[in-house]
């Protein structure tokens, strides 16, 4: 929990930073600020497991708000992981200033209290705080109108999906009597031991459900990521497709598997079908996109829906499967946003012609382009694969059909993926890429691509983690 | 070239083979997790087919000197394409297997994609998720076996084999791991990829392909798929034998219409391999021993094809059939290379193409003579297109302005062919003795497996 003191913390010095020092140092700060808390966060898990985390630590007990499990501690790696791959990579060429930084860095604490709320409550407090500086983080470009737009959209859309989320939390209070994961998970087993169904809880459950889909972008609740991501300016967007998707399924896992899942039966289904529904839309309409950028947001759309299928796993399966899914999603769509935000090269253009002539040009970021899309698309021996397989393998006993759906959404996905090297490098037109690279991006460049091919080539580093159950 | 060194290991391996020794040089570390291993063996399937890739490759190499596409990146292409092959042939463990069955798609979709000709984007892209579409179900099928295995522990080959399914799930998982040999060897209805990669694909491509890696789809079917659901062989070797035979007849019907010198090898190859595929899903030792045999002549044959094709192609700028001609006075030595080649496909006796096709008619005439019958229109039809292409091309008024005489890189790619068309020709035996204790342990592991069920 040190760490997320850290972050905090840091966040406002960050900020205090902006108003009086040139905003450079701030850029280091927050570096050095991240790499301090992934060492808390590396050696509270180390502690964690070997039985060494003082209990204080573990959980906060007063109301029994936090606890700082494996899950939320594993989650949070990866959330202050992406961060760090995001501000390594993008802030030069962004004029990422102080007061950027530090909404992101308050949007991280708010995103660490998603992995590891055992209270209700507490999730709301890290929704709202990981949501309120991402609504200024997309408007954050003031004069582009397509960055305004997403901004409102994001802002109306988010706050009518939060009040949705309180009104279900309401309603499991209603019904079960408590806010806390643990007494809910008690009064629910119970109810379903004994075979009632009671509709004021199932009522909240699927409020929840609709509440956490919006966060995630999943089917039906993912009309407004496509315009968001699309309008918001790329570090933002880059930001939203990792650090907020892994703290959303961070907590939308441990809700529903910590919480509910004595009543799996009743939610199951929707869930699944959910799933299916977002892997479909989401590969299908990314092939009939002529933006890049646009593809990539029902890409991830379709994502979300493989992620989904990890809370229908058995829990330790899941747990493991998403932890790596996530960690290769987010690895390899920090490059593919890079390798997007350079191409465009600050025009608001982001069709599939920026990449023309990549191939010739550039011939490491080429490499890096084919191993991160291959992640994407679940190419063996890259991290993609590795958390495939682990969700497939996961939802195989209970949900074939949703096995089959997702296999094809995987085949439908490689049209547009490979679309891209169409343009970089089967055809011979364009001028193609000519700008410098800085030596800090490389060294995060070479960061994510070593993360994506040592995943995938040997999953074990991860799951060899598996020593206690989720 | 790092293909030659390890055509080497693959020699020293073969020196040191026993063929009656079961599963060898086996290396087993656990991998993913401790469920799934990297785990390599050679037995007599395997070495037949690991010969066959490791030879090839230097050959196809050796085919890219001084072209266009003669770059490092083609090189590193093609010998990663060796590894992943090599990888397929060796796996022993489910999951490694098909990893490395996805890796070997993808030099080649760059090889086609970068050095095409034509629509390759179009043509490589249908080529990818066809093989792709095909390799995910096989994927789901191993998935599946892997949860039926006790507590899910264990992809290895023995345990997925030992897997007993009722005969619905026989048929599902059937089914999938069909799906991806069926489209990668091609089968009948799902040969749409083939004509056209191929004819688009540069020549390298094209004789990976064609002699590598449909090799990888027969030989899943007879590694893969048929121990592992022998429950439902009664339902898919009928199927198999139709699709099979089929297209053995439609295609050299197709071939003996075109006009494209590799367009007639494509539709040949269709109608090759649709008998290798019959004749090993007749699960007869004949069958199977005669199928190997075909592979490897096959994957020789075509890969000398294409290699002549390409040779005729560089001279003259043209590949058509009508725009060629008389070539055989230009160049004695190239003629004689090319009609053995011919030969060789059309299974002339004495060359390597006949004991495999003659033991495959014979086990698919045991399945059923309808079949062998129609099967062996196949001979006739073979040698109409053949013959065909090699006296429009070669005879005739000279149609190309004059013919160079062939480069060292190309005398000893020929000569590679030529040997092993000759030498397999007089000596079948030689090969069928690697294998053929290794076929009777899998007929046997079909028949146990399929009679504990029944």
């Amino acid at each position: 929990m040190t760490s997320l003191l850290i972050l905090f913390l840091g966040a406002i010095l960050v900020l205090y930073f902006g108003i009086h020092k040139p905003e450079k140092k701030s850029l280091g700060i927050t570096v050095l600020l991240l790499i301090s808390a992934l060492s808390f966060l590396v050696k509270d898990w180390f502690a964690f497991i070997s039985k060494n985390l003082p209990a204080w630590q573990i959980k906060l007990v007063p109301a029994n708000m936090l606890i700082w499990d494996s899950t939320a501690i594993a989650f949070s790696i990866v959330i202050v992981l992406s961060l760090l791959l995001v501000i390594g990579l993008f802030s030069r060429n962004n004029n990422m200033g102080a007061d950027l930084l530090g909404l992101m860095l308050f949007s991280v604490c708010g995103g660490m209290l998603m992995t590891s709320f055992s209270n209700l409550i507490m999730l709301f407090l890290g929704i709202e705080c990981l949501s309120i500086p991402l609504y200024v983080l997309a408007g954050s470009k003031k004069s582009d109108l397509a960055s305004n737009e997403s901004a409102v959209k994001y802002f109306l859309m988010g706050a009518f999906s939060t009040a949705i989320f309180l009104m279900g939390c309401a309603f499991i209070y209603g019904g079960s009597g408590s806010i806390e994961l643990e007494s809910i998970s008690r009064s629910l087993a119970m109810l379903g031991h004994i075979g009632v169904k009671s509709n004021l809880i199932f009522a909240g459950i699927i409020l929840l459900m609709a509440g956490m889909l919006f966060k995630v972008s999943a089917f039906p609740f993912h009309f407004w990521s496509p315009d968001v991501y699309d309008g918001s300016p790329n570090r933002t967007t880059v930001f939203m497709a990792t650090v907020v998707k892994i703290a959303a399924f961070a907590a939308f896992f441990r809700l529903f598997n910590y919480a509910l899942s004595d009543v799996k039966n009743w939610w199951g289904m929707t869930l699944a079908i959910s799933a299916a529904a977002t892997i479909l839309f989401g590969n299908i309409a990314a092939i009939r996109q002529t933006s890049f950028k646009r593809t990539l947001a029902y890409s991830s759309v379709a994502h979300a829906g493989y992620m989904l299928m990890a809370i229908l796993a058995v829990p330790v399966d899941g747990f493991w499967a998403l932890l790596v899914y996530l960690l290769a999603y987010a690895s390899s769509a920090v490059i593919v946003f890079y390798i997007l935000d350079r191409t465009s090269d600050g025009k608001p253009d982001f069709s599939f012609d920026n990449f023309n002539g990549l191939g010739k040009n550039n011939k490491w970021l080429s490499l890096l382009l084919i191993v991160s899309l291959f992640s994407m698309a679940g190419i063996p021996l890259t991290a993609g694969f590795a958390g495939k397989y682990g969700l497939f393998s996961g939802i195989i006993a209970s949900y074939p059909w949703l096995l089959v759906i997702a296999l094809a959404g995987s085949a439908i996905s490689i049209a547009y993926y490979f679309r891209v090297f169409k343009n970089a490098f089967f055809s011979n037109q364009g001028a193609g890429f000519k700008q410098e690279i800085g030596l800090t991006e490389i060294i995060f460049l070479f960061l994510a691509l070593m993360l994506t091919l040592l995943v995938g080539c040997w999953p074990a580093v991860i799951t060899s983690l598996q020593i206690i159950p989720a | 070239m790092g293909s030659l060194i390890t055509g080497l290991f693959i020699l020293y391996f073969f020196q040191n083979f026993n063929p009656a020794g079961g599963l060898q040089w086996q290396w087993d570390k656990a991998w993913f997790s401790s469920a799934i291993h990297f785990h390599t063996g050679i037995d007599g399937i395997s070495m037949i087919m690991l010969i066959l890739t490791n030879v090839l490759t230097p050959v196809i190499l050796l085919s890219a000197f001084n072209k266009k596409e003669d770059t490092p990146l083609l090189f590193a292409l093609i010998v990663g394409m060796q590894g992943a092959l090599n990888g397929v042939f060796v796996a022993r463990d489910g999951l490694m297997f098909y990893i490395f069955w996805e890796l070997a798609l993808i030099p080649v979709y760059f090889i086609a994609g970068l050095w095409g000709e034509g629509n390759r984007f179009k043509t490589t892209l249908r080529f990818f998720i066809c093989t792709f579409i095909g390799s995910l179900a096989m994927l789901a099928s191993l998935i599946y076996l892997f949860s039926k295995t006790p507590d899910a522990s264990s992809f290895s080959y023995e345990a997925l084999v030992a897997v007993k399914l009722s005969a619905n799930e026989a048929l599902w998982v059937g089914l999938g791991l069909l799906l991806a040999f069926a489209v990668k060897i091609p089968l009948m209805p799902l040969h749409g990829w083939q004509p056209s990669t191929y004819t688009e694909a540069p020549a390298a491509g094209t004789m990976l392909l064609s002699g590598i890696m449909l090799k990888m789809g027969l030989y899943g079917l007879l590694r893969w798929f048929m121990p592992m659901v022998p429950e439902a062989l009664p339902t898919f070797v009928p199927v198999i034998v139709a699709a099979g035979i089929t297209g053995v007849i439609f295609a050299a019907l197709i071939a003996i219409r075109q006009n494209d010198m590799k367009r007639i090898v494509a539709y040949s190859s269709l109608s090759h391999v649709g008998l290798i595929a019959a004749g090993i899903a007749v699960a007869g030792e004949t069958g199977i021993q005669g199928g190997l045999l075909q592979m490897f002549s096959h994957g020789v044959n075509a890969v000398g094809l294409f290699l002549a094709i390409d040779i005729i192609e560089r001279r003259n700028n043209t590949r058509l059939l009508d725009s060629l001609g008389g070539m055989a006075g230009q160049s004695r030595a190239f003629a004689v290379f090319f009609l053995i080649i011919v030969l060789g496909a059309t299974a002339v006796p004495f060359t390597n193409g006949f004991p495999g096709e003659l033991l495959l008619l014979k086990s698919v005439f045991g399945f059923h003579p309808f079949w062998g019958i129609l099967a062996g229109i196949t001979v006739i039809l073979c040698a109409v297109y053949m013959l065909r292409m090699y006296q429009f091309s070669m005879f005739g008024e000279p149609k190309g302005t004059s013919f160079p005489a062939l480069q060292w890189h190309e005398w000893t790619a020929l000569s590679v062919i030529l040997i092993m068309i000759l030498f397999f020709g007089l000596f079948p035996q030689k090969m069928l003795d690697i294998s053929a204790p290794e076929v009777k342990n899998l007929l046997l592991l079909i028949k146990n497996t399929g009679e504990a069920m029944s």
